[in-house]
């Protein structure tokens, strides 16, 4: 089945590695993320999850979760800044 | 359908986080938002409220409000109304009970009165109304058995109506009941042509208008009398007759060509304005005419106009020898008007009576007419 995220994985000699999450920022004011591992900050300033290897926290303003599902979540406000820790 | 099935719960409580990261595990949430760090919502499917409502009180946090929205929410919320569901259930058996009894008669292809009869007659002769109850076949045995004027009928129930088509008998021409042929004319009877019915006079009979010619019957074998429409041609000399008086001395009034006009305007009855003008002349004639100004009703304003025609008296003096051919066709043609189209005339003649300086003429001509008539109307 067709997917997204491996076919532009492979064009990296590195692909192997890229495979602990995705996210795909929209316009700066949608924000996907697949393979998260549970989140530990929601607040309308500032999103955090666990990913694997580490964390993802995610700044901005009037942020709300669209839908979060166990491994998904869409992020919906002004997306300022997207750190990986 | 489901897509839009959510409940929207606002919950208080801290370390959310944690809670709602055990809730992802089976369940999805839509529409997360943080109020402040204690209060936040989200929405979840319908379907999973109940349990979901569980987990968040066993985690310890309060569920401040839950709102429902979504057809099926809404339907499952009414049907636990148990009101409205006993009286859903109550409205439902009482229209199946009612449902199987009829509520009226309508019956089509007959006339008014005759349809009144059988409707009468059916509500005497039905013993029940509930339609399992109803012979429908026996009922048009029925109707066709009591009424004549009924040549074919069916009987069939349409929802809660029994629905009675019926198809008139229809007679032959000849068999139709008639009305008597009357003689339409004053006149003297010279031919008669009988087709059907029963002659009331015979040739060279002399004849008043209104008279019975023709008898509505014939008398058959059995020396009984049958109804039939009377049809006869029966053709008799009348005559035509018009006068014309002639004065030897005649004063007229004749117009001068002078007149006033008076215009005035009354709002119902009321005169409302008048231009003042008034009649100037001694002798005069007057004629009169009223039109309606307001278009609605509601205001009914109109104008009266009087126009006054200054007459004046001509004496005219003249001898009845030399107007006399004139008198006399001017009686004729106005005899002649009374002539119908290509009719012979058979006689003309004229009689004058004179009386102090006046003359009369009297004008008869003769014709050979079909005097007979049903109705009014000349055959």
């Amino acid at each position: 089945m067709f997917n997204f995220f491996d076919e532009i994985r492979k064009k990296s000699p590195d692909a192997e590695l890229l495979n602990s999450f995705n996210l795909v920022n929209i316009s700066g004011g949608l924000l996907y993320v697949e393979g998260h591992y549970g989140v530990t900050v929601l607040t309308s300033e500032m999103v955090a999850f666990k990913v694997k290897k580490g964390r993802i926290v995610v700044e901005g303003e009037n942020l709300k979760l669209l839908e979060l599902s166990e491994n998904t979540m869409i992020i919906q406000g002004k997306i300022v800044k997207t750190e990986l820790f | 359908m489901f897509k839009n099935e959510k409940t929207r719960i606002q919950v208080k409580g801290l370390n959310q986080e944690r809670i709602i990261n055990s809730i992802i595990k089976d369940y999805k949430i839509y529409n997360f938002s943080r109020k402040n760090h204690q209060l936040s919502e989200f929405e979840i499917d319908f379907i999973h409220h109940k349990k979901l409502i569980k987990i968040l009180k066993d985690s310890g946090l309060e569920v401040k409000t839950l709102l429902h929205r979504g057809l099926i929410s809404k339907l499952k919320t009414n049907l636990t109304r148990f009101g409205i569901i006993s009286a859903l259930v109550i409205c439902f058996l009482v229209y199946l009970l009612q449902y199987s009894f009829i509520l009226k008669i309508d019956i089509y292809g007959i006339n008014k009165e005759t349809s009144k009869e059988i409707e009468t007659f059916l509500n005497n002769t039905l013993q029940s109304r509930n339609k399992s109850k109803i012979d429908t076949k026996n009922l048009e045995f029925m109707i066709k058995e009591n009424f004549e004027e009924v040549s074919s009928v069916s009987v069939a129930f349409v929802g809660q109506s029994l629905v009675i088509n019926i198809n008139e008998t229809v007679l032959p021409e000849e068999l139709k009941e008639g009305q008597p042929i009357v003689s339409q004319f004053d006149g003297l009877i010279t031919k008669i042509n009988l087709i059907q019915g029963t002659l009331a006079v015979n040739e060279g009979d002399l004849v008043k208008k209104g008279d019975i010619l023709v008898y509505p019957y014939i008398i058959d074998s059995e020396g009984e009398e049958c109804s039939i429409l009377p049809q006869a041609e029966i053709f008799a000399d009348i005559w035509l007759n018009e006068s014309e008086t002639f004065y030897e001395y005649l004063i007229k009034n004749e117009r001068t060509g002078n007149k006033v006009v008076k215009n005035e305007v009354y709002i119902n009855n009321l005169l409302l304005y008048s231009n003042r003008i008034e009649n100037q002349f001694s002798d005069y004639e007057i004629e009169e005419s009223k039109k309606c100004i307001s278009k609605n009703n509601i205001l009914p304003i109109y104008k009266k106009t009087t126009v006054y025609y200054e007459t004046v008296a001509i004496e005219i003096k003249e001898n009845f020898e030399d107007a006399k051919d004139r008198i006399i066709e001017k009686a004729r043609q106005k005899t002649l008007i009374f002539l119908q189209e290509n009719e012979i005339i058979k006689e003309e003649n004229y009689n004058i009576r004179e009386s102090g300086g006046i003359y009369q003429i009297d004008y008869l001509i003769t014709v050979n007419r079909n005097i007979g008539g049903v109705n009014g109307d000349q055959l």
